[in-house]
């Protein structure tokens, strides 16, 4: 664990992560405005001391939206990152130890899902649902499950092959005791260099679906909806366009390097390799 | 394996994406003819004539055949916005996606390849920190937010290069292969030519960078991999150039990781289109399949997805077998 916060990139990761979470409780308590509040005759204006990023097309203040994006974001990050470790890592944990008919249906399954590049995925579910809030979240949450599956499988299909696992069985420990307090704590480090990777992915589809116009609905200020308002004002008011776009790229790259981080520490085969 | 059982693979691939593409229209909640009409409603005759138009009204595996039969033949019905049959639209929208994809996979593999081996070989040089931190960087880059920055500064900025469209309205290119470069050269249309290839520019630069940084960082990580190995030793030790060492014993070896990474990045490159198409208006299949999402345009849905999958299925085809033929190991797979 000390090893870990020597690890340069999983230490800046964090920080910035942690910044992003501190601004998204922050803005729980205060923000300046609120992210609905119409200020007439304020649009789109540069940074003030009234309006310390400026202001959107609509005169409403960027700061706030942009902290309460935050909040969409990381929110959605976190919450797809937790259903895909209960479900997913649940699932992988199963098929690796029972092994069979049961892995080759769930392994035919989870293909058949990612047969498809993730964010196109994303779209035909949410094409055949419709936009909104949940549906959103339904459809990022359904493209990450296989991957934090597939990789859940075949760290548990190691464990299970294991003569601890076998004497366990002997022992007449049940099946999901083995699972549960043999084969889940060795599998702890896939799962969460896993975790930080849907966790991106989930923060970067949602935020291309709200730039398609196809996620998170307006008046909510979804980074990707406002980039894709900001489109529009490209040439007038391009810090419409920097802020949520800086802040979108720093918090997919601060979680990519928490996992790659945990990863290089936590997998002494990996170490070194990139 | 044999071709039998390749075929039989194929087969089953087909099987697998005809079926998903059928349920599509099955899996929106409620009736999919109420959806066709919208708000305004119809009697009772209308949407009995609209059901038996979409065979609704057969059984649903009778449905399915003829689903599939239509679908082999390239026939999806007509799009319910433009009213034209969805072939005849992806005939015009196919070359330009087309286009578009080639030129960013052929700049971003070469890109990618030579920054990559330039990395591995001078390790923890200025091109190592610097290809490191570009597929870092690249990896976590929104594309769509990636594409506006471009526009910022080659379009608002320097005021250079257009962003919109394939080519200036003022040029007319007579249709022969739909690939506007091969097409004005083929006409000898100098300005035309000159127009289609400053349109192209940017959009194939934002895409290509989308698989610059998956090529770059599997290209140095087998480089550093296979520098490692014993025959990589013995071949320096013999004497070779290093050049020699590094294009017949380390690149061969590399090359179906390398190539195993173009194929992602080919999938990759059709989300990347998608974005890319929309923000510069690019008359292509990407841009078309949002909007048809936007429309509930069911048809040209469920053809979009069939394509798609149809197209993700054939390049990984291709690459596992590409990857065999450069690989001898693989073979026997």
């Amino acid at each position: 664990m000390k090893k870990l916060f020597k690890n340069r990139s999983f230490v800046i990761g964090l920080c910035v992560f942690s910044f992003f979470v501190v601004l998204a409780l922050l803005a729980f308590i205060w923000t300046p405005y609120s992210y609905q509040e119409v200020f007439e005759g304020a649009a789109l204006q540069g940074t003030s001391s009234r309006f310390w990023l400026g202001t959107d097309d609509l005169g409403r203040d960027l700061l706030t939206r942009l902290l309460i994006g935050a909040q969409l974001s990381l929110g959605i990050g976190l919450l797809v990152g937790g259903i895909s470790i209960v479900v997913g890592g649940s699932l992988g944990i199963a098929s690796g130890y029972y092994g069979g008919r049961i892995d080759q249906i769930l392994v035919q399954i989870m293909n058949a899902i990612q047969a498809l590049p993730s964010l196109l995925l994303a779209l035909f579910v949410v094409a055949i649902l419709g936009g909104g809030v949940l549906n959103t979240i339904l459809s990022v949450t359904l493209v990450s499950i296989p991957v934090m599956f597939r990789l859940i499988r075949s760290a548990a299909q190691v464990e299970a092959s294991k003569d601890y696992i076998v004497s366990a069985q002997a022992l007449g420990a049940s099946d999901f005791r083995i699972m549960r307090s043999h084969i889940f704590p060795n599998c702890i480090t896939p799962i969460l260099v896993q975790t930080a990777v849907c966790c991106s992915e989930a923060i970067l589809n949602t935020a291309a679906l709200g730039f398609l116009g196809l996620g998170i609905p307006a008046p909510y200020p979804e980074w990707g909806t406002m980039l894709s308002d900001a489109k529009t004002y490209i040439e007038t008011a391009p810090h419409l366009m920097t802020w949520p776009g800086g802040c979108l790229l720093l918090l997919i790259l601060s979680t990519q390097l928490i996992s790659d981080g945990l990863r290089d520490q936590l997998d002494p085969k990996l170490r070194g390799r990139s | 394996m044999s071709i039998l059982s390749k075929v039989l693979k194929l087969a089953l691939s087909f099987i697998f994406i005809s079926l998903m593409s059928f349920s599509i229209i099955r899996l929106i909640p409620g009736d999919p003819v109420t959806h066709l009409i919208g708000e305004r409603g119809a009697s009772e005759e209308t949407i009995q004539q609209i059901k038996q138009n979409l065979g609704l009204d057969k059984s649903v595996p009778e449905q399915y055949w003829i689903f599939t039969t239509n679908a082999i033949r390239g026939e999806f019905g007509e799009s319910i916005v433009s009213k034209q049959p969805i072939i005849s639209e992806f005939k015009v929208l196919w070359p330009a996606t087309f286009e578009l994809a080639l030129v960013a996979i052929l700049w971003s593999s070469v890109a990618g390849i030579v920054l990559g081996i330039l990395a591995a070989v001078k390790r923890n040089s200025f091109w190592d920190y610097g290809a490191v931190s570009l597929s870092t960087i690249g990896f976590a880059m929104p594309v769509f937010w990636w594409a506006l920055l471009v526009i910022f500064f080659f379009a608002v900025t320097l005021g250079i290069l257009p962003v919109s469209g394939r080519i200036a309205i003022e040029y007319d290119v007579p249709y022969r292969t739909g690939l506007y470069l091969i097409d004005t050269l083929l006409s000898e249309d100098k300005g035309a030519f000159l127009s289609a290839l400053k349109h192209l520019v940017l959009p194939a630069f934002v895409l290509g960078t989308v698989s610059l940084a998956l090529i770059v960082r599997v290209t140095r990580s087998s480089f550093i991999d296979i520098q490692k190995e014993d025959y990589v030793r013995t071949a320096r030790a013999k004497g070779l150039q290093p050049r020699q060492v590094i294009f017949k014993h380390i690149f061969k070896n590399a090359l179906p990781q390398i190539l195993t990474a173009l194929g992602l990045a080919f999938g990759q490159l059709l989300t990347g289109a998608i974005m890319t198409e929309t923000i510069f208006s690019w008359p292509g299949l990407g841009r078309w399949l949002i909007k048809s999402i936007e429309a509930r345009d069911y048809p040209a849905v469920q053809a979009g997805l069939f394509y798609s999958m149809l197209i993700i299925i054939l390049i990984n085809f291709v690459t596992d077998e590409l990857i065999k033929l450069v690989n001898p190991r693989m073979r026997g797979a």
